[in-house]
């Protein structure tokens, strides 16, 4: 933020006459106009107020005009030769030197540097020690997650202007000096035979207090804590975003399986195709679940279901399968073509039971007929 | 048993518990024979610690963490601003330290850092900016507190001479003397001066392992250099920062440039009012008789205009 508008230049251009204008004047072409009184430093022109008249214009020209006693135009006159003796008085010149005194350095230097073994002194200038490819790649990724982020914000990001990379890459480079030290030196303390690492049990008074290391660890702690919530966080989210997927996919399939099975149907039905092949299909309506089933596999199916509706179905039916009453367990048992006995057998289904037992499918097969009340009483008579 | 056994299973027996140590030092000694002295610690660094009233808390909190980082420092009581700087070589003196590192305090906002050799030595005055201590969580790492660092330069301090003169102070300053009496066996913390923009930038690093592992202890720092002096706090200027800026000035250059949007805007305005046109813009009429339009592709009013008249 210097303000380099050294002399050369106010002479030649317009543009930065303007500049010194704006510099000079708080109000120009209406009102105030101060003039000032040029300090000049080596490469810095430094504007300061002298003192204030005021002048109105009404225009950029006239104040030119008007230019011709101030400071500026006389010392473009100057340089110009117009001027005569004795009307001006030239201004001092604060030249600024800025001191490098090399041989009273280099002197000095000599005479107060330290001049024991270097073991006293343990000093090294060394060269950064070369990027390791781990360090490489941290660099990359920090700044490549920087842009990401950076980008959504804000389109006119570069990764060079960006302070936080900078100050990223930068300390990696002070890190790198440091670490070419540490390997140079412990090579060296080696050979002297000194110890250099300190070891993991050399409990001794450290710079920072066990509870400030504690509270360090904490936080750390708490860092990684909550990375892995947020990487969990976000697994679940993957999980359900996919989920979502493959269930309307399921569904969609399933619409699709139906629709086809009905206009299937409604061409057999209006004549168009013979065959009712389909119906027969592997594929039941229920949805392809289970892929595809085998007619076996359905038949096997549709057994289990009835066997377990037989056993579980209209509950407590099971209540009188261990009744000792003399019914013959022969009776149970599907004998083609062989009359069941009548008479007598008949009446021991009369009882509180009677009318239960004989509303049971169970007895004699599948003899079919719709569930619910089916009265099997087969004739017989109650008394 | 006789008594010249008893005896000689006496002694064996003291021989055993109290075993002399490999270096005996005589039973009798002559008072007038001088003490031989222990002739391992030759670096005498003593440095001086201390600052001037005005401080921050985080100028303070780096003083200590000075402090605590340098086994053979010694601290002081505040100094007050208005009192000369030559006065501290003779506090130094008293307190029999040959450098001096001072924090100088400026309007409560700007801290200064000098590094003397006290004795008829130069003396350097830094800028100090971005300062962060070592309490700071972020900085990880610990060391033992009275061992040596490694003191890692950068290799621009070998370029000119002034870069010379004050890595040889920092040398001396910062270095742990060998076989201080305080210090600590191993060398498990690196400090590393770099230069970077001109400024040198200062970093502490914790040494984890062998293979070069390093971890942030603290503090850290950036020093602008302002000058190099001759003497001690004062004495011919032998180098001169061109590129510093004062931080007022810095602070004098922000303020004015927001009055720049002020004073743009004025100007902007009166441009705008010297170039508005004082009267609307009014149109030739005598333009208007080449501008003709086919009669098929006159629109609405323009159709009593634009007739083709049927000849």
């Amino acid at each position: 933020m210097y303000l380099t508008v050294p002399l050369q230049r106010l002479r030649n251009s317009n543009t930065t006459r303007t500049e010194v204008n704006k510099w000079s004047s708080t109000r120009c072409s209406r009102g105030v106009c101060l003039t000032f009184q040029l300090v000049v430093f080596v490469d810095m022109v430094v504007i300061a107020e002298s003192d204030g008249e005021e002048m109105e214009f009404s225009d950029i020209d006239e104040m030119e005009e008007a230019e011709e006693d101030s400071d500026v135009e006389l010392q473009r006159k100057f340089e110009r030769g117009e001027l005569k003796p004795g009307l001006y008085q030239e201004a001092e010149k604060v030249v600024k030197e800025h001191k490098n005194n090399v041989s009273g350095l280099k002197s000095k230097l000599e005479q107060f540097r330290l001049k024991l073994p270097w073991i006293e002194r343990l000093d090294f200038t060394l060269e950064a020690a070369p990027i390791a490819p781990e360090l490489n790649a941290e660099i990359l990724e920090h700044g490549q997650t920087r842009e990401k982020r950076m980008k959504s914000q804000n389109k006119y990001f570069t990764l060079e202007d960006d302070p936080v990379h900078n100050d990223f890459v930068r300390e990696m480079s002070f890190y790198r000096q440091a670490q070419a030290t540490v390997l140079e030196g412990y090579k060296k303390l080696e050979e002297l035979n000194l110890p250099t690492v300190r070891p993991t049990d050399y409990f001794a008074e450290m710079a920072k207090s066990d509870e400030h290391m504690q509270k360090v660890r904490k936080r750390l702690m708490q860092k990684q804590v909550g990375q892995q919530i947020s990487e969990r966080v976000k697994k679940i989210r993957e999980i359900k975003k996919y989920g979502k997927k493959v269930q309307i996919e399921v569904e969609q399939q399933k619409h699709k399986e139906k629709r086809e099975m009905l206009e299937k149907i409604k061409k057999f039905r209006k004549g168009k195709t013979d065959s009712i092949d389909f119906l027969e299909g592997g594929r039941s309506l229920r949805g392809d679940a289970g892929g595809n089933r085998s007619k076996k596999d359905l038949k096997k199916a549709a057994f289990k279901r009835t066997f377990k509706d037989k056993k579980y179905g209209f509950g407590g039916k099971k209540k009188n399968n261990k009744r000792n009453n003399a019914k013959d367990p022969k009776d149970d048992r599907a004998l083609p073509n062989m009359r069941k006995p009548r008479g007598g057998r008949g009446g021991n289904k009369k009882g509180p039971m009677g009318a239960k037992v004989k509303g049971m499918r169970g007895k004699g097969g599948k003899k079919g007929g719709p569930r619910g009340k089916v009265n099997k009483n087969k004739g017989r008579s109650r008394k | 048993m006789g008594k010249r056994k008893r005896e000689r299973a006496e002694a064996k027996q003291q021989e055993e518990v109290n075993p002399l140590p490999s270096v005996v030092p005589p039973l009798v000694r002559d008072s007038d024979e001088p003490v031989k002295k222990k002739r391992k610690w030759i670096n005498k660094q003593r440095v001086l610690v201390f600052a001037s009233r005005g401080m921050s808390f985080r100028n303070r909190h780096l003083m200590e963490d000075m402090k605590t980082l340098m086994p053979h420092s010694k601290s002081e009581s505040k100094k007050e601003n208005k009192d000369n700087l030559k006065d501290i070589n003779e506090i130094a003196d008293m307190k029999n330290c040959n450098k001096c590192i001072y924090f100088e305090n400026r309007k409560k906002k700007d801290l200064y850092l000098w590094v003397a050799n006290v004795k008829g030595g130069p003396s350097v005055k830094f800028h100090v900016l971005n300062a962060h201590t070592m309490k700071e969580l972020k900085m990880t790492g610990n060391c033992l507190k009275a061992s040596r660092p490694l003191l890692s330069f950068d290799p621009a301090f070998d370029k000119h001479p002034h870069w010379a003169v004050i890595k040889e102070l920092l040398v001396q300053t910062f270095g742990t003397p060998n076989q201080l009496p305080k210090s600590q066996p191993f060398h498990d913390h690196v400090f590393c001066f770099s230069i970077l923009d001109n400024k040198i930038w200062f970093r502490n690093y914790e040494v984890l392992d062998t293979d070069g592992k390093l971890s942030e202890i603290g503090p850290r720092f950036v020093l602008n250099p302002i000058k190099v002096f001759d003497g001690s706090f004062g004495g011919e200027t032998l180098w001169d920062n061109p590129k510093f800026v004062t931080p007022n000035t810095i602070r004098s250059m922000k303020k004015k440039a927001h009055s720049f949007k002020y004073t743009d805007k004025l100007h902007q305005k009166e441009g705008y009012n010297k170039r508005k046109p004082k009267d609307p813009f009014r149109g030739d009429p005598t333009n208007e008789i080449f501008q003709t339009k086919l009669p098929e592709k006159a629109v609405s009013g323009e159709k009593q205009i634009f007739i083709r008249k049927k000849v």
